[in-house]
């Protein structure tokens, strides 16, 4: 697989993740926002710093109101990492990519590309917004299931997922680490309904059944953590996501600095999940390490795998007969 | 449908032989599209316009900021051509590529053709696109120009012309493709009445002439198809060929010359051999090392390789040459040169403004005339006489005057018109034909080619840069 086509595929993993966790994340926000009376409310600019594009917002807006955060993480296309920035950034991809990928793979992001593009703003009303967010989860689930199910198991695969899983590590770390920091902080006449907050964040994963699977019908704080950080048998936990990238390395030929540094990250994740329980106190200096691991992790792929590594970008243009 | 105010008059109509009697290839067609209300003609419209958004299929338009990708203008009704005409385009084209390519193989080794006086000397050492670096040099089977898009066009009385060769990096060929693809969606009933010739085997024949470039004998050659990246405005040409062919879709950056002279790719898991490029990429960007050295877009090396026949570039380095408005006007003459024949497919008639005499006739004419300079292509710099103001006119007059050998004058041709759906109605439009030829060991003709016209009333232009749209063509058994 030529390197250049790696690091396209990496990035449409990526960017096909990043538009359904953010579509679940505010999702779930916004259920959360109508469901808290306003003594337990929480603020608007939360989901600016789980997106960690504050700096960015307020460049374009004044206040992190409900209309200006939905707008600016949905249909901004000054922000990257809006939704409607991925779903472009994802197809872009996709379209330098059509040789190496099931024909209907271009179909699926291009329809997705043309969804957004014509129903992003409508969505900026609650009354739309629901099912706006569902269909696009429901899109990239398609997408995703058609990859599983279509796409040779081949260096193409391998790197579509590891952009996956390192994008979904990457999400689902700053979304608990922002949500832990934030209610764990609480006064405690503030956390009557964090309960129902940290349901929300499971259902943000779909993993409202499988944690009580493992857990029982209680949701509390320790064991959400534990299972959305530390369960190995849930695909969107850290953890899975973390081995699933191990074993995708494993394939590829120079690997031996990635699976160094995912081993030590793996085995902190374990040494922190003692018991089955994760310790509150330094929660904080953990999520920094694990994003930090994670960070590495990407710039370790990109400097053994791609084309940037051994030739530079190039911008030049000529014209068409 | 109303037809009563559809009147091609004074035009060659590719539809009606006059107001009210069809073409005998048309008359199917033309019964079916009658049949459909205007409403319906617009819903099929609409349903092909977000059939062309659905199957992405797009093409590039510069400097339009961020949308750099914009949706394939396409008229839905089809322009018809009967088989039997089609056969003698067919034998036409082959004879006008298989001359052009021995001319190029002559200009580039013992010139010949102007050692005997056919071509005059001054044409080629003063042709932008004679390549000193490729001098002395037979590619494989003896011929240049693998891949050519030639520009036809019917006259006033309706006989097909040659415009220009194509010879360098044509385009439109995936469209071609994809116009059917909408036509079987938007009027499948259509094809069960009548035979219409396939147009979709292009990609293979162009694999298998690729393929028998290759330098190496081995069952499948690396292909490559060398793109100038995102940004070019055939960008989704370069990756639905790629993809059609199962070849690799490459930038300049993503191959490199090794130490032995062959080309190589960057993968991921090493360095992996190259056999044959089709490169979209201009000569002169090919490789820094050679030509253009601050191009990004080609292989540093590239040259070296291919000359030492390490690596088959198609079109080769050099084809340009003989894809000037000026050569152009001696083609028929080198047919009879090199092949013995009288030029099957004619040319129109050209001034060659370093000739005195068609220079002063053009300067007294220009009102009536295209002009064209020699090296351009897409429709760029031309004049158009009778649609031009006093003062352009006098601009080009002075333009000639300064550089008489870069200017050739044609007269302004009555194009043939067909039919397109447009808000009002059905009205007639001009339009051209670009059939596409490949010569490797064999050479091969498209079924038809690429209709484009001109979607403004009374227009000319038909290149797809400067707004022009395309239709499916068929060539139909009858």
């Amino acid at each position: 697989m030529l390197s250049r086509n790696a690091e396209r595929t990496y990035w449409l993993g990526r960017y096909v993740e990043r538009t359904e966790d953010t579509a679940r994340l505010l999702n779930a926000f916004t259920h959360v926002m109508m469901d808290i009376p306003s003594s337990g409310k929480l603020g608007w600019d939360v989901l600016l710093k789980i997106m960690a594009s504050e700096e960015l917002f307020y460049e374009s807006y004044d206040k992190a109101t409900e209309s200006n955060v939905i707008k600016f993480l949905l249909c901004d296309e000054e922000n990257p990492s809006s939704i409607r920035s991925a779903v472009k950034a994802a197809r872009e991809n996709a379209r330098t990519l059509r040789d190496r990928l099931p024909a209907e793979a271009w179909e699926m992001l291009n329809d997705l590309n043309l969804f957004l593009k014509k129903g992003a703003e409508e969505a900026l009303h609650q009354r739309n917004r629901f099912q706006f967010l569902k269909d696009t989860v429901s899109k990239c689930q398609r997408f995703n299931g058609m990859v599983r199910t279509t796409l040779s198991r081949t260096q193409v695969y391998e790197f579509l997922i590891l952009g996956a899983c390192i994008e979904r590590a990457d999400m689902t770390t700053r979304l608990l680490d922002v949500a832990a920091g934030v209610l764990l902080s609480r006064a405690d006449n503030l956390r009557t309904f964090d309960n129902h907050i940290w349901l929300e964040i499971l259902k943000a994963h779909n993993a409202v059944m499988m944690y009580r699977m493992v857990n029982g019908p209680m949701i509390s704080p320790k064991p959400v953590l534990s299972f959305l950080i530390g369960e190995d048998e849930f695909p969107r936990s850290i953890k899975h996501c973390l081995d699933s990238t191990k074993s995708l390395a494993e394939n590829l030929p120079r690997n031996e600095t990635f699976i160094k540094n995912i081993d030590a990250l793996i085995s902190n994740l374990d040494s922190y999940k003692q018991h089955g329980k994760v310790q509150l106190e330094d929660l904080s200096e953990f999520f920094d390490e694990t994003q930090q691991g994670i960070n590495e992790l990407h710039q370790i792929i990109a400097t053994t795998w791609f084309l940037s590594a051994v030739a530079p970008e190039q911008t030049q243009t000529q014209t068409e007969v | 449908m109303k037809w009563n105010t559809y009147d091609p008059a004074p035009f060659f109509d590719e539809v009606l032989e006059d107001i009210d009697k069809p073409r005998p290839v048309a008359a199917n067609l033309l019964k079916y599209i009658k049949s459909l209300s205007n409403e319906e003609l617009q819903i099929r419209k609409e349903a092909s316009q977000l059939c062309i958004e659905g199957m992405g299929v797009s093409f590039t338009v510069y400097s339009e900021g961020n949308n750099i990708d914009r949706d394939w203008p396409f008229d839905i009704i089809p322009r018809p051509i009967s088989a039997d005409e089609w056969e003698q385009v067919d034998k036409g084209l082959k004879q006008r590529l298989k001359a052009l390519n021995l001319f190029i193989n002559d200009v580039y080794n013992d010139q010949k053709i102007i050692k005997d006086g056919v071509v005059p000397g001054h044409l080629i050492d003063g042709s932008s696109n004679y390549l000193e670096a490729c001098k002395g040099i037979t590619p494989p089977h003896g011929v240049w120009a693998n891949i050519s898009g030639t520009d036809l066009v019917r006259d006033g009385e309706g006989t097909f012309r040659v415009l220009e060769d194509n010879l360098r990096v044509p385009s439109g060929v995936s469209y071609m493709i994809e116009n059917r693809g909408v036509t079987k969606r938007t009027f499948p009933e259509l094809f069960d009445e009548q035979s219409i010739m396939p147009v979709s085997d292009y990609p293979i024949k162009l694999y298998e002439m690729l393929a028998s470039l290759s330098p190496r004998n081995v069952d499948a050659p690396l292909i490559a198809v060398l793109t100038p990246g995102i940004y070019n405005s055939a960008y989704f040409e370069h990756s639905f060929l790629a993809q059609e062919m199962g070849a690799q879709l490459v930038e300049g950056a993503d191959l490199f010359v090794d130490e032995d002279d062959c080309v190589y790719m960057h993968t991921v898991n090493g360095k992996r051999m190259v056999d044959v490029i089709y490169r979209r990429v201009d000569d002169t960007f090919l490789d820094p090392e050679v030509f253009n050295k601050d191009s990004m877009l080609g292989v540093p090396g590239i040259m070296r390789s291919w000359k030492q026949g390490k690596v088959a570039i198609a079109n080769a380095p050099g084809s340009g040459v003989a894809d000037d408005k000026a050569v152009y006007a001696y083609v028929p003459d080198m047919i009879k040169y090199y092949l013995d024949e009288e030029a099957i497919l004619p040319n129109v008639k050209t001034y060659l403004c370093h000739i005195e005499e068609d220079l002063q006739y053009t300067l007294d004419n220009i009102e009536e005339l295209v002009v064209k300079p020699v090296n351009e292509s897409g429709g760029y710099g031309i004049l158009i006489g009778p649609r031009a103001t006093k003062e352009e006119h006098e601009e080009f007059r002075k333009l000639i005057k300064a550089n008489p050998r870069n200017y050739v004058s044609q007269p302004t041709l009555s194009l043939s018109t067909a039919p397109v759906v447009t808000d009002a109605g059905i009205s007639p439009r001009h339009l051209d034909l670009r059939p596409f030829i490949l010569q490797g060991k064999d050479c091969w003709v498209t079924k038809g080619g690429l209709t484009r016209v001109a979607m403004t009333e009374g227009s000319l232009v038909v290149n797809s840069s400067q707004g022009g749209g395309s239709k499916d063509t068929w060539i139909v058994e009858t």
